[in-house]
């Protein structure tokens, strides 16, 4: 019986061990982990923007939420050209008056979602996640 | 002149005119434009000048459904009524709230917005409004320079203070010294006696704390006891019908609706100082007024929603807010305060445009959809003058609280479309599947229980505010309003008021 006992927990470690190999680094790490140069050098500029003072929670509720840095790169990225993405993140200027009508052109069509509560726009969502808490 | 109901003779029959029964807005606002006419008037009063615990106590009774307020604490009897501690808050009704809608179930007054324009603009100096003036003023240029919110399909809401006024204490001097005018104190109207054949009312019994009792003929009755009370009497008017006087349509009662409060709806994060302006109460034209947002009746309509507004509080720090809502916090839900963490409104204000750090609550007044089985019945408890006591039950209807929802969300992508600011929301405004979060506020506006309309198939009173049926018996107050709009009853109470007290001027 106490053989058959440790068997059953032995084998619920492993599967546990198995799944948690399984997840990506990026939902499980408190820090965000960046699998590309980009993602880092995207990460630096905005968190140059924003400041020391963090995301007040909301980069962890964005990860919560199944968005990884790097799946928020992606949608950053996705409107317009990489080259254009790396000439905004240059400057601080150009960075700020581009979030600014992404996050317009975002309300504009719906491109939306609530994140504690808050009702942001997936860019706002998008650099949440990139920079984490 | 006034006198007191236990100086009547006991069995006496007073004859007059007009009886009026209350005197609250509705009874004082009719009492004072008939003292000057050829009409004997009585006013009689359940309370005295001043209020007393024992009278107050006739206001008891029971509550079930929403949540409400005590009704004993929501209703005032003594000389001047509720007014004694109303908010002041006046605006006519929208032209959009007298329209009957395909999407709010019972909506539509048989009378236009319109019809009442004339008595709204008498209607300001009784309540001591100043100018009568809602429409595109200048504070709205100042407001909204870039016309923004128009082209977002919301409207600025101007939104008067009275000061309040006291009515029985504005009136009291004028009623006091009028050679026609008789208002009798402490006299509590314990039925109306119609003749056997119910079609016209004899008199009305009135009866006293102390044991008098006596009786009041006239030409004409108008009840004028608040909101759910006018039902009430009108229930317990049953000697020769069993269902109460009027009720033949099995309407008296039902359709009792209040204000939908919802404390709160979320937090303001001002990107600028567009909302703060909104949010920043003023005198306009020596008088206190604030602005809220609504939208426009295209937008209800094609949204098919339910009229309403939203206020933004002055902004103010968040510790302020959080101590506010804990102080509150049987009422208010605090999740949108709770979950600001201090770093959140910083991080938001960073990526907007602007530098400003200011935050404000937000809340919203909606008006509910009419319910016939939103109502007020009569109880088996008796009261101190053997009457049986009231049972208020307030039901809503689940597209109410949708209604408020999807509002709300509106709102939350506008701020957001304009680059005004973001908004956070409390859980059930923005998840659909929070039912057991949601929570209205009753702003204590009884309304509904005796609907003006155009057949007693449909309602109580015509669209005169005579009772069907009954050729000499009128209804004044909330209890008649059809929809309520957004707005708070008392100015439509006066209005209505003032147009029934021509309509006797002119017929008796």
């Amino acid at each position: 019986m106490i053989r058959r006992r440790l068997l059953i927990a032995a084998a619920t470690l492993v599967s546990g061990l198995v799944a948690l190999a399984l997840l990506p680094i990026e939902l499980i790490s408190r820090a965000p982990v960046y699998r590309n140069w980009l993602s880092q050098r995207a990460a630096n500029a905005l968190r140059e923007l924003v400041g020391q003072g963090g995301t007040g929670g909301l980069g962890t509720a964005a990860r919560n939420a199944g968005l990884t840095p790097d799946q928020a790169l992606g949608k950053l990225m996705s409107r317009g050209s990489h080259a254009a993405f790396l000439m905004n993140l240059s400057d601080r200027g150009l960075l700020r008056s581009y979030l600014d009508e992404r996050q317009r052109d975002d309300f504009a069509t719906g491109r939306v979602d609530y994140l504690e509560g808050w009702l942001l726009s997936e860019t706002e969502i998008c650099i949440a996640a990139l920079l984490g808490d | 002149m006034f006198l007191r109901a236990d100086k009547v003779r006991r069995g006496d029959t007073l004859q007059c005119d007009v009886c009026i029964v209350g005197a609250g807005a509705a009874g004082i606002t009719i009492a004072q434009e008939l003292v000057d006419s050829r009409l004997k008037v009585i006013l009689l009063e359940s309370g005295a000048l001043r209020g007393d615990a024992e009278t107050q106590s006739l206001a008891e009774g029971r509550t079930r459904g929403t949540e409400q307020t005590p009704l004993d604490q929501s209703r005032l009897r003594l000389f001047g009524g509720t007014t004694n501690h109303w908010a002041g808050i006046c605006r006519p009704l929208d032209e959009l709230d007298f329209l009957e809608r395909s999407w709010v179930p019972d909506s539509g007054w048989p009378i236009s917005r319109q019809s009442l324009e004339a008595y709204y603009r008498r209607a300001h100096p009784v309540c001591d409004l100043g100018p009568y003036d809602y429409g595109d003023a200048a504070w709205s240029r100042n407001i909204d320079p870039d016309d923004l919110f128009a082209r977002a399909d919301i409207v600025l809401k101007l939104v008067r203070y009275s000061k309040p006024t006291r009515f029985g204490t504005k009136f009291r001097r004028t009623l006091n010294r009028s050679n026609s005018m008789r208002v009798v104190l402490n006299a509590n109207v314990t039925e109306i006696v119609p003749d056997p054949t119910v079609q016209t009312v004899r008199s009305v019994d009135v009866r006293t704390l102390a044991g008098n009792h006596f009786s009041v003929g006239a030409r004409a009755f108008v009840i004028a006891c608040g909101g759910i009370e006018n039902a009430r009497l009108l229930l317990l008017s049953d000697r020769f019908t069993r269902r109460g006087l009027g009720n033949d349509g099995d309407r008296v009662g039902r359709y009792y609706m209040d204000h939908l409060g919802t404390k709160y709806v979320g937090l303001m994060l001002h990107f600028d100082e567009t909302m703060v302006r909104v949010a920043t109460p003023s005198d306009y034209a020596g008088v206190g007024s604030k602005i809220g947002l609504g939208m426009t009746s295209e937008a209800l309509t094609r949204e098919r929603l339910l009229n309403h507004v939203m206020y933004i509080q002055q902004p103010q720090p968040l510790e302020r807010m959080k101590a506010g809502a804990e102080i509150f916090g049987k009422h208010w839900d605090l999740s949108s305060v709770e979950r600001v963490g201090e770093q959140t409104p910083p991080f938001l204000r960073l990526l907007g445009k602007a530098r400003g750090s200011k935050l404000s609550l937000c809340y919203m007044e909606s008006e509910p959809s009419p319910n016939p089985a939103s109502r007020v019945t009569l109880s088996d408890e008796i009261d101190r003058l053997e009457q049986r006591k009231l049972i208020v039950d307030w039901q809503l209807h689940d597209p109410d609280y949708a209604s408020i929802s999807r509002a709300a969300q509106t709102y939350a992508q506008v701020v957001g479309r304009y680059g005004l600011g973001r908004m956070s929301l409390v859980r059930w405004l923005r998840d659909p599947k929070a039912e057991r979060d949601r929570r209205v506020f009753p702003a204590q506006h009884h309304m509904g229980t005796t609907r003006m309309a155009d057949s007693p198939s449909r309602g109580v009173v015509d669209s005169d505010c005579k009772i069907f049926g009954l050729d000499n018996t009128y209804i004044a107050g909330s209890s008649v309003f059809p929809t309520t709009g957004y707005i708070n009853p008392t100015l439509t109470i006066v209005a209505l008021s003032l147009r029934l007290a021509d309509h006797l001027r002119g017929t008796l």
